[in-house]
This record gives structure tokens, sequence and C-alpha cells, in this order.
């Protein structure tokens, strides 16, 4: 399997995520609700030896792609990795119309006339047949269309999705998410969990392999589920060949110190973690601090 | 009971979280779902070869399929559905808010205890790891004696005078802010202190909507002289993610929680729980959490699973009981008629 980086900078600190606290989330919202102040981080991240980006296809990640397509000589040894969906965006929309119409207003609105009548063709014929399968390729070709020609080196499913499909058991949706993200993009396909011990457990039993998972992991046990010793004893005994592990949330959201969380993270069998920060000496000293 | 076989009625958002998490309880066996939707069943029975689909959840019931179902069809279908349960010795988890009249919820509550089929609400806040910390402290008495509660809970769920589709746009559905928010932490309060005994005045607002209150205050007074002053608001833009706030007022300190941790002030340090004098912050984070299995939360699996386990084991709940939920149900009603007064 194709080694993925062994740091990647994150996203959630641009667009209002924080476990701790809604007033810090509010004021990195209102910082980087101009994009030319989340441009200066990546530019940050990239100067202390940062490769690869984590984002979430919610909806400024248009513009941001935009901006390295447009940039693309000087950001060509960037990796991708990005996550889709956007929860909220479909969350509201379930709310608002019910599942179905939501689904149509995904697939048919705000595409261009190409992308919309070749995807009438393909979503008729999902409607008509009731083939989920069918649509879900079509919702995630929606979602990946924000990376095109970027160098995408993993297509994440979201941690929501996951969770949710998993829940279910049915070994089918993993299966062809998988064999539909490495055919037809060529990409590794990975998957966001909150469960990993128990996701991880599926795919061996289902017999599926080469893939990414990433989950969140630190040393406080925050969002490990069911336990952070479940999640010890599953990473010691991953082959990384078959599963690639990376850790997000390493410092569980500013519980405990930076040095102390990454200690935590280089003595654990992972293969890459995923960090947020929003200024330069963070993460620096961030950077400084893995060693895996 | 060995397994303990579940149904779902009404697979719609709620539905389809729902069966997600229970699925992962080793000992539940989901073998039922019943939806009006023939094309949500068309394309879900292919994946679930196990699971019996019916368009018509009475189908459901009365199939002898399930030891235990879980309710998420809209409020006005809840009486309904938890009756014809009950008339079938089924256990049951229904959605809040319970129904949409005080005399159904208590006539359900007092079925289900007569026939002692574990019966939840799914109130799930009474699971919230913050909330719960508060209910320990009120309890040890930490900040002596409560003389009144703040409670607000505060959204942006409506944001325009667009006539809103489905069940939001009505009172009789379950929508409307009082509904939608303002029984979340009137359960609460059920929780924390018990049944109200007074409502002291309501007023109810509108910003955008039309059929339904948009923002509900009302004052209510609990056993021990305990007051509390209810702000609920769906239409507040300042709060990307809703916002649930409690604040305690006690001899000895104070309590506020909110959704991502807690603050304690004590006026002296607490040797017995280690708590020092002045305030005392723990965040969400900090707070043990144990949880098998997450998708939505973790409150959202500890109120399902706690379901499963009273049923599997015959006893009762943990979580909110058809008693707890019907005192609720009077308390909106009671605010409702006293607004309506005025």
């Amino acid at each position: 399997m194709e080694k993925i980086d062994k740091i990647i900078f994150g996203d959630n600190q641009f667009f209002g995520i924080n476990h701790r606290s809604q007033e810090k989330a509010e004021e990195l919202l209102k910082r980087f609700s101009d994009v030319h102040n989340i441009l200066k981080v990546y530019d940050d991240a990239f100067s202390c030896g940062i490769k690869a980006v984590m984002l979430n296809s919610n909806d400024r990640a248009e513009e941001i792609c935009q901006y390295f397509r447009d940039h693309k000589e000087k950001y060509s040894d960037i990796a991708w990795y990005p996550s889709v969906p956007y929860p909220h965006k479909y969350a509201d929309m379930v709310n608002e119309l019910g599942i179905f119409p939501a689904i149509n207003e995904v697939l048919f609105k705000g595409n261009s006339v190409g992308g919309v009548l070749g995807m009438i063709g393909k979503g008729a014929a999902a409607v008509f047949t009731k083939d989920a399968m069918r649509m879900m390729e079509m919702l995630l070709d929606v979602e990946f269309k924000i990376y095109r020609g970027l160098n995408v080196k993993c297509y994440f499913l979201l941690n929501p999705i996951t969770d949710l499909v998993l829940g279910y058991n049915i070994k089918d949706v993993f299966e062809h998410y998988c064999e539909y993200v490495q055919k037809k993009y060529k990409v590794l396909p990975g998957f966001i969990t909150l469960n990993m011990p128990y996701l991880k457990r599926k795919l061996e039993e289902w017999g599926i392999d080469n893939v990414v998972i990433c989950s969140t992991i630190n040393k406080a046990g925050f969002n490990m589920f069911p336990s952070k010793e479940e999640y010890e004893k599953a990473i010691a005994a991953n082959d990384p060949e078959k599963y690639q592990l990376m850790a997000m949330s390493p410092l569980a959201s500013g519980s405990i110190s930076p040095k102390e969380s990454f200690d935590y993270i280089n003595s654990l069998n992972l293969q890459s973690v995923v960090f947020g920060a929003s200024s330069k000496n963070h993460i620096e000293s961030s950077v400084e601090l893995i060693k895996l | 009971m060995d397994k303990v076989r579940v149904g779902i009625i009404g697979f719609g958002r709620m539905g389809l979280t729902h069966y997600s998490i229970i699925n992962t309880h080793p000992a539940v066996e989901m073998t039922a779902i019943a939806d009006t939707s023939s094309m949500m069943l068309n394309m879900i029975k292919k994946y679930l070869p196990n699971v019996k689909m019916f368009e018509d959840y009475k189908d459901l019931l009365k199939s002898g399929l399930v030891d235990a179902v879980i309710i998420c069809t809209p409020s006005i279908l809840h009486y309904e559905a938890c009756k014809l349960a009950g008339e079938n010795g089924i256990a049951v988890f229904c959605e809040k808010p319970f129904t949409t009249s005080p005399e159904q919820s208590l006539e359900l509550a007092n079925m289900f205890e007569q026939k002692g089929l574990v019966n939840q609400v799914g109130y799930v806040y009474r699971f919230d790891v913050v909330f719960n910390k508060v209910k320990e402290y009120l309890d040890q008495n930490l900040i002596g004696k409560v003389s009144h509660v703040n409670a607000q809970f505060l959204s942006a769920t409506i944001q325009s005078t667009k006539p809103a589709k489905g069940w939001r746009s009505k009172r009789e559905n379950g929508g409307g802010a009082t509904y939608e928010m303002g029984s979340h932490v009137f359960d609460l309060m059920n929780f924390f202190i018990g049944k109200q005994q007074k409502v002291y005045g309501s007023l109810l607002n509108q910003v955008y909507s039309e059929s339904v209150e948009d923002i509900c205050s009302a004052e209510v007074q609990y056993a021990d002289g305990i007051t509390c002053s209810f702000h609920v608001n769906w239409s507040d833009y300042t709060y990307r993610k809703p916002m649930l706030k409690l604040d305690f007022h006690g001899t000895k300190g104070k309590i506020q929680a909110d959704l991502y941790g807690l603050k304690v002030y004590l006026r002296d340090e607490n040797k017995e729980h280690g708590i020092p004098e002045g305030w005392t912050t723990t965040p969400m984070n900090m707070l043990p959490d144990p949880t098998p299995y997450y998708v939505r939360g973790t409150s959202f699996t500890n109120q399902l699973y706690a379901f499963a386990d009273a049923v599997k084991e015959s006893r009762n709940t943990t979580g909110c009981s058809f008693r707890a939920a019907s005192e609720t149900q009077e308390l909106i009603h009671t605010i409702f008629e006293n607004n309506e007064k005025q």
C-alpha cells in the first residue's frame, strides 16, 4: 500500500470547530471568515515542513481548492487528504426536506449543465432501481468534484457517515466504497471513525484491507470509543501493511500539553497524525514534537 | 431474555440513527422496520435480509417479531403507536416530545406501569456527561439549598419567514420552539429537581414563524420554593450550534453548566469532593464518559443502551420514564394555556 504522509495539517480550526469552547470557536470562525487568513496559515504550515493537508468538503472548501489549483506550480508537492461529506449541509437539508428530496437537491442542484445531464441519467436509474450503491457513487462524485485537479492521496469518509453506516453492519457499503475510490479515483480509501477498534475488527472480518483509518487518539482518552485501552490493543496488534492508522485530535482539544500529547502519539504503532493549529509557533513546535 | 428483538417505527433521520446505535448492542437483534416510504424500505431491504419491512406500523406491532420498539414517527402518532405496543406487551422507547396531550401521556404512563413494560422517552440530555455531573453535585448538596435556576436553550434553527415544511410548522405535530427545544430543558429540570408545582407566567413570541412560537419564556416554581426562569429561542442567529445553559444559585455556591462543561463556584472549600473555594472549571472532555459505540453523541448511545439493558434485564430504565415525560407534557401544556390566557 502506498505510504501516507506522517504529518498532515487539519482544518477544524478554520471552521469554528472546538470541542472545548464555543467562544474560542466563534473567535476563530471570525478570523478565518477571510480566506486569506486561512491561506496564510497554510503557508505557515508548509514553511514548517508539512506537505499534506486534510480538508473537509464544507462550503469553504471550493474557494480554498480553487486557490491551490490556480497556484499549482507553487504547491506541486502538497498532498491532499479530503474528507467527505460536509455533515451539516446534509443534516439541515434532511431536516427541512426529508431524506430523498435532500439527496435529490444535492445531486441535481448547483452542478454544471453537463454534470447535471450526466447525473440525471445515472440518477434516474439509481432511483428507479432503488440502487443505494449507485446513489452513494453519485453523492461521492459531487463531493470529490471539489478537489478536482489536486494531488489527492486518500479520500476519507467522515466519521458521522462512517460510524452511522458501520452500525448497520453492511459489508457491501464498505467494500463498494473502497473499490469505487480505488478504481475511479486511483487513490487510497480512508475512513474517519470514533470507533476505531470496532471498525478495524469489522473490516478484518469482511476481508477489506489496504485502507487508511483515521481516528481520535490522545492521551486523555477523549473521543475514543469504547475506551482508550481498546484503542491501544488494536493499535499494538495492527499490521500497517493492511491498515495505515492516523491519529486525529492528538491534543484532545487542548486538555493536555503538546509535549505530553505527542510523546504519547510517538509511543504508539501509528503511521500518521493529523493536527490543526492557527499560529505558526504552535505548528512549528508540534512538528518538532512529532516523531513517527 | 437472551436476545432482545427490536423494531423501529418511523425510519426518518432519528430512526436511521437509532438503528445504527442499537444494532451495535450485543444483546439486541434487529427484526423489523416500519415506514410509510416504500422507497426507503425498498432501498434498504436488500441490505438487511433478516429485518422484516412493514408499511403499516400496526402490522409490525401485531407481528410477534419484536420485544421492544423504538418509535420515531411524528409526535402526533406517538400515542396510538405506544398504546398498541402496550396492548401487545411490547416495551417502548418513544422519541420526544412524548405525545401532544397531557391526558394521553398520563394514560400511557399508567398503562405501561400496570403492565410492567419498560418505557422510556428520548429526552436525551439526561445522558449528557455534563448534566449528569450537575445532577451528582445537586444530589450531594454541593451548593447548599438551591433557590433559583436559569435555564436557556438557544439555537439558530429557524432563520427565515419561508414557511417551514413538515412537522416544524405545526404545534399538533410537535413543532414550535417549546416542543422542539423547551421540552428538553423542562425535562432536565424534572431530572434535577422533580415535578413542577406552578407556572407563574409564560410568554410565547414569534420572530419568523407564523403558526408556532419561536421564543418561549416561563417562570415556574418547583418543590422547596425553588424557582426557574426558562428562556428558549430557536431563532437566535448568534448560535452556530444549539446552546443549552443552566445556572443554579445555591446558598453555598453556584453551578453554571452547558454542553461544553461546567463551572462551580463555592463560597467555602469542599474537602470531601476536593473542590476549592471560588471558581472551578471542568471542560466536558475532562469528564469520564464511557460509551460503547459513538454515532451522534455519547448521550444518544447511552440512552438507547439503557433502554435495551432494561428490557433485557426486565427492570425500570435509568432514562426518562413515561411518568416523568408526562409531567413534562403537563408543564408544556400549562405554559401554552397560561400564555393563551394573557
